[in-house]
């Protein structure tokens, strides 16, 4: 792994050394050798170029919004950003930042004035209630005219594109906390339920640290571009194609997600075109490519300038990586092009990722051994579960597994909860003192005192082996979905309360594990009639389903099955244990997902 | 627009449903009209996917809600169709 002071001197900003923010990093590119060549290009629908700008344009036009922004509000005040389309989500970010402001990524939205609006508004208001922003960006003065002012009472409609705008006085802008790692550059709005937001409070130098250690373990140079459709709004998308690119010199071409899922081949062309190419995409973008483009469009394309395309983001799944890389050996894509990761918004993004061009790891595990928290390498794979290595934890970054009821680390190939000390662990939820300790601030038994580290805590499961890190599921009893954590206890009372058959019965919920990331529920029922419990699996499938964002299995089994402590607690790990080996067999059973309709 | 006027729910489902099928891998006929999209494994980011996809193919912006997860096929074929009727009106 390079050296960054070495391996960087003729490339980095600054004479040998790396920037220390974001805005640093972009000044020193505008005032360099690199000034005039572009460092984001934005493609339309059909693949071509809307606009791109040099650092000096990106540079000039930041700056600019900065100095509107500053007339509604302070450093250290919040504004709301949108993916808006285009290159503005880039000036819009950069411009906050100039400000000394911290900008809130949000998805587009619609802001004319009409009547009535849906449940989509609230979750932005609820982030505005959250975060208390002083302004929110849209593209130009004519869209900020038309804004609708109940739609965000009392926030301020700002325009990214300042074209009448001179050229602010240089020495006010940026804003000295713009050059300060300690400061806030940004809130990323975790995912989630709609009522309840929570903010990651995401500092200066939490981006930087972050992002060069995906540019060290992926090798991202000055003559890399990255192509992205990622949503500037997601943790992965604004590092990669936001971040990445200015603290390792590479250019970025940006498309909207939309573009992407219409025609995945207008991303694939983006990536043929340019010389050397990193890409991050989660799992199912791969299968969709897989999916949506023929033979012969393969045999039409070169993929063979792609060098890294991170897996990441979602569970990674050998066999979609496999499929992938047989069906575009047309194009010339090889596998080790693929490099897994795993990451999460609360550490910035990045955890552990597979170095540039290195094979994939891929290996089964016996089954019955992970059940119990062991990782034993088998042969038979039918009694294994192929897990993917998501790489090393990348430089600079340390991953304790820990048993989370005595807080003690364990040994590799034992399964616990992956605790994180980076320098990309942010500083906790907005405004949200209690859980960002319990999150953002876990030690080590015998290290309660501050003596040791301070872990960011995952939620996920995983082990170690021979350096790789392997995820295998979420922690026990509590649901961890999409960041936000769930309780089984919500997911037994709406399935029992979903049908007569299930009234006044147990019911037992609890995470499953491997690939299929989703809740199992087994409810017992006196009911025999077949017909019957399958509109009532149904029924407290789909109730389920309404509470938990996540995939959904319903058991009916009978009365006094599901297995409890001497005292009535329902337990929930033995009962998933008995379901799957068979040990309890269902009446009847309904699914969200069916197993068989993966690949 | 005549293209507004032909949007009727059943359609709105069945793009949605074509498209999802094709992007999770299953069969159309597995994805039960009035199961949240969630339980099929949309998340924020597959969701702001579809929700572009939607956008494209009807104009509808569904877009502000980072869980469209939350809503059945049904769901969110109707909300589709009164965000279209709502625009027209409004």
């Amino acid at each position: 792994m390079n050296t960054p002071t070495e391996a960087t001197t003729t490339t980095a900003p600054g004479p040998g050394r790396e920037p220390r923010t974001l805005v640093e990093a972009l000044l020193a590119r505008a005032a360099g050798p690199d000034a005039d060549r572009p460092v984001v290009t934005a493609l339309d629908a059909s693949g071509d170029t809307i606009e791109s700008l040099n650092p000096v344009e990106l540079d000039l036009r930041a700056r600019q919004l900065a100095a509107a922004l500053r007339e509604t509000g302070t450093a250290g005040d919040r504004v709301i950003v949108p993916a808006l389309p285009g290159l503005d989500f880039h000036i819009g970010f950069l411009g906050c930042l100039y400000a000394g402001m911290i900008a809130v990524p949000v998805p587009a939205f619609r802001t004319a004035a009409r009547g009535g609006t849906t449940t989509r508004a609230e979750r932005l208001s609820a982030i505005c209630g959250d975060c208390d922003p002083c302004a929110v960006l849209v593209s130009t003065q004519e869209d900020a005219d038309e804004a609708d002012p109940e739609l965000l009472p009392g926030v301020r409609w700002t325009a990214v594109r300042r074209p009448d705008r001179p050229e602010p006085q240089g020495d006010a802008l940026p804003d000295p906390v713009a050059l300060d790692p300690a400061t806030t550059a940004l809130l990323q709005y975790t995912s989630g339920s709609t009522g309840d937001p929570r903010g990651v409070v995401v500092r200066h130098g939490n981006l930087v640290a972050n992002q060069i250690a995906m540019r060290d373990a992926c090798e991202v140079e000055p003559t890399t571009t990255i192509v992205s459709w990622l949503p500037f709004f997601h943790d992965m998308g604004l590092c990669t194609a936001v971040v990445l690119p200015l603290v390792s010199g590479a250019a970025t071409v940006t498309m909207e997600p939309a573009t992407f899922v219409r025609d995945p081949r207008v991303w694939l062309r983006a990536i043929a075109a340019e010389d050397d190419v990193f890409t991050a995409a989660p799992d199912f973008a791969y299968d969709m490519c897989v999916n949506r483009v023929s033979a012969e469009e393969r045999a039409a394309l070169d993929l063979s300038t792609w060098r890294v395309a991170v897996n990441g983001s979602e569970p990674v799944r050998a066999a979609t990586q496999r499929r992938f890389a047989e069906a575009f050996r047309l194009s010339f894509f090889r596998e080790e092009v693929f490099s897994p990761g795993f990451g999460l918004a609360e550490c910035t993004l990045l955890v552990s990722v597979s170095p540039s061009l290195e094979p994939v790891v891929a290996t089964y595990y016996d089954r019955d051994a992970l059940a119990e928290g062991k990782a034993v390498p088998t042969a038979d794979t039918a009694a294994g579960v192929e897990l993917v290595g998501c790489g090393p934890v990348a430089d600079g970054i340390r991953v304790a597994v820990v048993d989370p009821a005595s807080r003690q680390a364990l040994a590799d190939r034992v399964v616990g909860e992956i605790w994180v000390d980076s320098p990309g662990n942010c500083q906790g939820y907005w405004g949200r003192e209690q859980e960002s300790a319990e999150v953002f601030a876990a030690r080590l038994a015998g290290t309660e005192d501050g003596t040791g580290p301070a872990y960011v805590r995952t939620g996920d499961l995983g082990f170690v082996d021979d350096g790789q890190l392997f995820i295998t599921g979420r922690i026990k009893d509590v649901l961890i979905i999409g960041g936000e954590n769930y309780f089984p206890q919500d997911a037994e009372a709406v399935a029992v309360a979903a049908h007569p058959a299930f009234a006044q019965q147990r019911a037992a919920a609890w995470p499953l594990h491997e690939d299929d990331r989703g809740v199992a529920v087994v409810v017992e029922t006196t009911v025999r009639d077949p017909e019957v419990l399958a509109t009532a699996v149904r029924a407290a499938g789909i109730a389920v389903a309404k509470v938990l964002p996540t995939a959904v299995s319903v058991y009916a089994v009978p009365r006094n099955k599901v297995p409890r402590t001497t005292s009535g607690k329902i337990r929930r790990r033995a009962c998933a244990e008995q379901m799957r080996s068979g040990q309890l067999t269902p009446l009847a059973q309904w699914s969200s997902k069916r197993k068989d309709g993966a690949a | 627009m005549s293209v507004i006027q032909e949007i009727t729910p059943e359609l709105v489902v069945e793009r949605l449903r074509q498209v999802l099928a094709e992007m999770l891998e299953m069969a159309p006929a597995d994805l039960d009209a009035d199961v949240p999209l969630s339980a099929f494994g949309i998340d924020s980011m597959t969701s702001a996917v579809l929700l572009g996809d939607l956008e494209k193919w009807c104009g509808a912006e569904l877009r502000t809600e980072a869980s469209l997860g939350a809503l059945s096929l049904a769901e969110a074929a109707d909300a589709v169709v009164a965000e279209l009727r709502q625009r027209k009106e409004g």
